[in-house]
């Protein structure tokens, strides 16, 4: 059954933006963690 | 003004089309904006707990035996609409109970709440009967009288979650939640409920806890500028009344319970749950039950999954907490923040419903004259004389919708982000360390953004 999803595609990656900002900022907080580790290792 | 069209009360999310000057997405990314924003000025400006350690201010006394006729108000109203749901005629539309219990309760009360601080208590039916037969009995029993048991600490807020879930399964997913006389008996079932616990725990310990209805309207109270106690008016700055919210076992599932209910009706309305719904409904009905009844099913899954999915979000920020303090666990952290949902629970709760009492809320005018919805003839306005008026849909645009939603759950949010700095500043003491306390709180508080936002959008 391909078409109902591929019809409904459209819709779906419009969805996806809204989950665009959740993501920009886990990813933001992921990047800092990992920093803060580097950091403290190379101190270490 | 005439009756044009007339739409159950249950049927919410009364929206046209909108006509946005930019895509609904984009209000998403300019509200987690707004939320960053916030959480920086909060770091900034706001060194110490405010809120936490706020007083109230006694502005006005009022006798104390106005809460008597206030009580035989609201029981007097309790009773006419069970009279009305087992009279009157059994059309949802026709007939004030669904409209009643839907909207104008439901919904309406909530800004009564906000606005002008724990209303509900002073004319909560159930709550008037058990003071007036505790007063009754203290007079003829007199010191013989067996003093409540205990309020059990392992009940916690359980009782008062699992009493709102089930008025949520009554509204989004019993087939019978639009027949009157269903909803006269479970009104009574229901009231008869809050007696026995009240009789057992006492009323204070029984309302604080047990009663669904109360708890819930209760916690919407404390937003309020606004406090009455022992007749006694008392102002404080707005939402501190959150930071005296005591958490016990239940807490965070009532608060969640309250979000993924408004969570799930707004997603059932979507195209998401239309795709879904009927693949879930042909597995249970392959299995052998009505069509009916797989889609109660269905339904019920998706409601305990959405509630599931809510508390699962809420309890990941509360572990992300972890990271700055190893020592607490999860669950504790997530108890001691579990107020900064409250206003969250309140902007779902505007956003979804704001259009139903809107729209739905005009009903109250013409079934105010005609609330048994008996037959008139024309030209015969009924009690009041209102009978003939009708719902005017036109007074407010889907824009004017849409950007009441989108204000709504932007200040809910910013709200919480605000009462989450506010008590971390008060746990972790250093400020820096409250501030990184707080990263995944506004990941979670721009998640919580994010879905509600397409969730209306997706209607």
């Amino acid at each position: 059954m391909i078409g109902p999803p591929l019809a409904h595609a459209g819709h779906w990656l419009a969805s996806l933006l809204y989950v665009v900002p959740v993501l920009v900022i886990v990813g933001a907080l992921l990047w800092q963690s990992w920093r803060d580790k580097r950091r403290k290792g190379a101190e270490g | 003004m005439s009756r044009v069209l007339v739409v159950p009360p249950i049927a919410h999310g009364i929206v046209g089309r909108q006509d946005l000057p930019i895509p609904a997405w984009l209000f998403g990314w300019a509200a987690a904006v707004v939320l960053v924003v916030s959480f920086v000025a909060l770091a900034v400006l706001w060194p110490k707990p405010r809120l936490e350690d706020a007083r109230d201010r006694r502005v006005l006394h009022v006798p104390a035996w106005l809460e008597v006729p206030a009580g035989a108000l609201g029981v007097l109203l309790f009773g006419f609409v069970v009279y009305a749901g087992f009279a009157g005629e059994q059309v949802d539309t026709a007939n004030v109970v669904p409209t009643f219990v839907f909207v104008l309760f439901w919904v309406g009360l909530l800004p009564l709440q906000v606005l002008l601080g724990d209303v509900f208590a002073l004319f909560n039916p159930w709550r008037a009967v058990g003071r007036g037969v505790g007063w009754i009995a203290q007079r003829v029993a007199g010191d013989s009288l067996p003093e409540p048991m205990a309020y059990p600490d392992r009940l916690g807020h359980w009782p008062a979650a699992a009493g709102l879930l089930c008025f949520a399964w009554l509204e989004l997913v019993s087939t019978s939640r639009g027949d009157p006389s269903t909803l006269a008996v479970l009104a009574l079932a229901y009231a008869a409920i809050q007696l026995v616990g009240m009789s057992l725990y006492g009323v204070r310990a029984w309302e604080r806890h047990g009663d669904g209805f109360a708890v819930y309207f209760g916690l919407f109270a404390c937003l309020s500028p606004l406090r009455w106690e022992r007749g006694t008016l008392y102002v404080r700055p707005l939402l501190a009344g959150t930071t005296r919210l005591v958490p016990v076992g239940g807490t965070v599932a009532l608060l969640t319970t309250m979000i993924g209910i408004t969570t799930f009706d707004g997603l059932s309305n979507g195209p998401l749950w239309s795709d879904l719904a009927p693949e879930i409904t042909t597995v249970f009905s392959d299995i052998g039950f009505s069509q009916a009844t797989a889609l109660q099913i269905t339904f019920t899954l998706g409601l305990l999954v959405t509630v599931g999915l809510v508390t699962l979000l809420y309890l990941l920020g509360a572990a992300g907490m972890r990271t700055v303090a190893p020592e607490y666990s999860t669950l504790h952290l997530a108890r001691t923040f579990v107020h900064t949902l409250t206003p969250i629970a309140l902007a779902y709760a505007i956003a979804h419903y704001f259009s139903l009492l809107a729209f739905q809320g005009q009903a109250l005018g013409f079934l105010a004259s005609n609330p048994l919805g008996r037959a008139l003839q024309p030209g015969d306005g009924g009690w009041l004389g209102t009978a003939e008026w009708g719902i005017d849909y036109t007074w407010l645009s889907a824009n004017a919708i849409w950007y009441v939603q989108v204000g709504a759950l932007v200040a809910g949010h910013v709200a919480g982000l605000v009462l989450a700095h506010d008590r971390a500043l008060k746990v972790f003491v250093r400020a820096r360390e409250a501030t990184r306390s707080q990263y995944w709180m506004l990941v979670v508080m721009v998640a919580f953004t994010s879905l509600g936002l397409w969730l209306l959008s997706a209607r």
